[in-house]
């Protein structure tokens, strides 16, 4: 059995080609995490209100009303409600 | 916190105290999303007689199914005297159905009174609350009426009253 021994310029062509491959396999890398990064950077959370006014038409005085408003959570990221305060 | 998709339920709870006429109330909700923050809207039209009512009076206007002692009351009823020239179709739009099940007449017919009924669901039966119905009619201006339903429980000297308001309350103090 006779295995040939690769000349010098088939080792240049190898060592292009690993480098080719290298490269590749850096840029793809540096590719997957700018995607992380920018997933992370701009994923914000969004809320909608699917009815935001209710009118209650006519209501005795010295009582107590209420209603329910759905709020949804919309966005790319978890959404937290921080406050409500009446107006 | 609500993750992506899913939903929450904000209640808000309105004091009408002795205002008059056309009152508006904008609540603001403050979300890790930043500004501008956001508003719910509510608007009532606050009577202080409320015989006087168009196009329909509400008899009684407020339901108060207070339990005294261990006969349960489990449900009331209501009237609905349609005032005006044309015949009307009230449509419940908002309630606490968690709470009660409201029952309105398909139609009441012009100058004729319909009764309605408010039904106390069982798991509602032990637990006092300071809640509402609101229905919408069919005329040219598609009025409103809200009417509150109140339940405490008395046994003896002892009240039970709604619990606290855990959701901001837009009447204010």
């Amino acid at each position: 059995m006779y295995i040939q021994e690769p000349n010098q310029s088939q080792f240049r062509a190898i060592d292009e080609r690993t480098r080719n491959g290298l490269m590749k396999t850096r840029f793809m890398g540096l590719a997957m995490g700018s995607a992380l990064l920018a997933t992370s950077v701009f994923a914000a959370p969004r809320m909608t209100i699917s009815e935001a006014e209710f009118d209650f038409g006519f209501v005795p005085q010295n009582s107590s009303i209420s209603h329910v408003f759905w709020l949804h959570s919309k966005g790319d990221d978890s959404l937290r409600i921080i406050s409500v305060q009446p107006g | 916190m609500i993750a992506v998709g899913d939903s929450t339920r904000l209640e808000i709870i309105f004091d009408t105290k002795s205002y008059t006429n056309v009152v508006s109330k904008s609540p603001r909700i403050q979300t890790n999303e930043g500004p501008p923050d956001k508003f719910v809207r509510i608007n009532a039209s606050v009577v202080n007689r409320p015989d006087s009512t168009y196009p329909i009076v509400i008899k009684p206007y407020k339901l108060d199914l207070t339990q005294f002692g261990e006969k349960v009351r489990s449900e009331i009823k209501f009237t609905l005297n349609n005032v005006s020239q044309t015949d009307l179709a009230p449509q419940l739009i908002s309630s606490a159905e968690q709470f009660f099940e409201v029952v309105l007449p398909k139609v009441i017919p012009a100058g004729k009174t319909a009764e309605g009924v408010l039904k106390l669901r069982k798991n509602a039966l032990d637990k006092p609350f300071d809640k509402s119905f609101t229905l919408q009619l069919n005329d040219e201006k598609n009025s409103r009426f809200t009417i509150p339903v109140k339940r405490q429980i008395r046994s003896g000297a002892q009240v039970v009253s709604s619990p606290a308001a855990t959701t901001p309350n837009a009447g204010g103090h």
